[in-house]
């Protein structure tokens, strides 16, 4: 195999553009390149979506062999990440949208979801306050809705600014806004909610509340 | 913006909070620990404010890196199909081959695709015969004169490159395995701590530089090898001493210098903000000896500096100040102006000489 080289243009800050181009060019080690560096973002980004591994998976499978496939008839995004991340979005909610059975099995997925986070009862007794709130934030954000978590992970796990996620999600900036702030709102809810539990735990000490 | 009203929910949302709990500097730091300071009946929002912030950078679905790798195998097992199908045109990528000159252009080769033994040890026969490589495939970034670049490594590490400098990675960065550079010029590192405490590892033209978790800077020109820590902790390799090689492990604040026989020339601590400031694209000086910066311009702008002056003790008088690295023409003047000398630049050449421009 020849070794492929691309020169690479000197205003580069991060090296994404070129690596894009070289790939739109057929370059194997590019397009590798690609996928080793998003597809851990594109992967949690679509779980937030789809809820579900095999159909997240899925999704990242098809985008990348599809990028493959119209490698040559792609222009140039401004922002690769963004770009990958507003088209896995787009796979996603087509691909629960082809599988209505997904969709009504809504609550399923939610109490799946909620299961991830260990049992904490026990511990909760034990541990400080700042614990308290760790365990509580955590369990609160299973309990935003869908387009919130995404929100959520989009501003403080990729660190989007509000502008791009508009682009990302396809929604006006103000609805970025007010789907963060929802989301701030009920994570303070369940917060104070909790904290107030956490005391009648302390006052209760070893009774369990299911 | 006014913050003195703020409630929880206001910081959570507010772009400059997230950026200072998310990804300080320098200057968001000094502006929120002095607001701070003038407004002490927001400290417990704030403080409240930065836990679920930080908490909020959690991600919980991660999937286990096998994941990852077995998802590329079916994408790449596509590929191949849709190139047997529609056999792409070598010819243009040959073509961007010898357009660009390979002596002076920057050149990137991209990585191998990086298939871990074990992996390829569990699918079938088919499977493997598709992924044989043809020998070793690196990757290595290049800068040419007063030019710095920063570059992102898989492992989402970040390192700064300074001018004239190169950085190869090696080809099998993966889970498991160890995550190599090698390095000629100047580079400022800012390496991720891996959960499974992967071996981050810098060679130079001396030593090897050890690293898990943290910021520094190696500079190796012409096989002489300065490191620089800034935070974090690196460990030394290959120092010759007497008759075997030893260890040193470095805290942050330390210079220490090897020569091109891997033996220390000098050990000091200093203000690591003042070597790193390259990085900022600045040139800091801090009562350098003119010597010193005929060195600095040299390696930095790759030009050659011719010395005639009659009174070599010039050479030892020192210089603070700070200069853009864009613009060299201003520090040349600066140059002239504070040792009374002329200071002009022909073509690659720097001259120092008597009597002022």
């Amino acid at each position: 195999m020849p070794v492929k080289t691309v020169t690479l243009n000197k205003e580069s800050f991060c090296n994404d553009l070129e690596v894009w181009r070289a790939f739109k060019e057929g370059d194997t080690s590019a397009y590798a390149w690609l996928y080793q560096r998003y597809v851990d973002v594109l992967y949690r980004y679509a779980f937030k979506i789809a809820r579900n591994p095999e159909a997240t998976k899925d999704c990242v499978q098809d985008l990348f062999i599809e990028l493959w496939k119209n490698k040559s008839r792609l222009g140039d995004p401004e922002s690769v990440r963004n770009y990958l991340l507003k088209s896995i979005r787009g796979k996603v909610i087509r691909y629960m949208n082809r599988r209505q059975h997904v969709i009504c099995n809504d609550v399923l997925i939610e109490n799946y979801a909620r299961n991830q986070v260990e049992p904490w009862q026990s511990e909760i007794i034990r541990n400080e306050e700042e614990n308290h709130q760790k365990k509580y934030l955590q369990i609160a954000i299973t309990e935003l809705t869908s387009r919130q978590k995404e929100a959520v992970f989009l501003k403080f796990f990729s660190k989007l600014s509000y502008h791009e996620i508009s682009s990302v999600m396809c929604i006006s900036v103000n609805a970025v806004y007010n789907l963060i702030s929802q989301a701030m709102e009920n994570l303070k809810h369940k917060i104070d909610r909790g904290q107030v539990l956490a005391i009648l735990l302390v006052c209760f000490t070893g009774y369990l509340i299911n | 913006m006014d913050y003195t009203n703020f409630l929880l929910k206001d910081f959570l949302m507010n772009e400059y909070f997230q950026h200072w709990v998310l990804e300080p500097d320098e200057e968001s730091d000094a502006f929120w620990t002095a607001w701070l300071r003038n407004h002490p009946h927001q400290q417990t929002v704030i403080r409240e404010a930065r836990q679920i912030v930080m908490q909020l950078t959690c991600d919980k679905h991660a999937p286990a890196p096998q994941v990852y790798q077995s998802m590329w195998h079916v994408i790449e097992k596509a590929r191949e199909e849709v190139d047997m199908e529609s056999p792409h045109e070598d010819p243009k990528i040959l073509k961007l081959h010898k357009n660009h000159s390979l002596r002076n252009g920057k050149r990137f080769t991209p990585p191998a695709v990086l298939m871990a033994a074990a992996i390829v040890a569990v699918f079938i026969a088919v499977s493997i015969l598709m992924y044989v490589q043809t020998g070793p495939n690196s990757i290595t970034y290049r800068t040419g004169n007063a030019e710095t670049r920063m570059v992102v490594l898989p492992d989402h590490s970040t390192v700064v490159l300074g001018a004239n400098t190169a950085l190869r990675l090696s080809s099998d960065w993966g889970p498991g395995k160890s995550r190599e550079v090698w390095l000629t010029g100047e580079a400022y590192f800012s390496v991720e701590h891996l959960k499974n405490h992967q071996k981050f590892i810098v060679h130079t033209s001396t030593i090897q530089v050890e690293v898990l978790g943290t910021k520094f800077n190696v500079n190796d020109y012409e096989n002489n090898t300065r490191i620089v820590l800034h935070s974090g902790k690196i460990k030394l390799t290959g120092i010759k001493a007497e008759n075997n090689f030893r260890e040193i492990i470095m805290e942050p604040g330390e210079m220490i210098d090897i020569d091109e026989n891997r033996r220390i020339v000098k050990s000091q601590k200093v203000d690591s903000a003042v070597h790193t400031s390259w990085k900022n694209n600045y040139l800091i000086f801090e009562q350098t000896p003119l010597r010193k910066i005929a060195q600095k311009l040299e390696d930095n702008y790759g030009l050659k500096v011719k010395i005639i002056i009659s009174d070599t003790s010039i050479l030892e008088r020192e210089f603070t100040a700070r200069y853009p690295a864009e613009d060299l023409s201003v520090l040349l003047k600066a140059l002239s102006r504070s040792f009374g000398i002329s200071v002009i630049q022909e073509g690659d050449q720097i001259i120092f000489k008597d009597g002022e421009d």
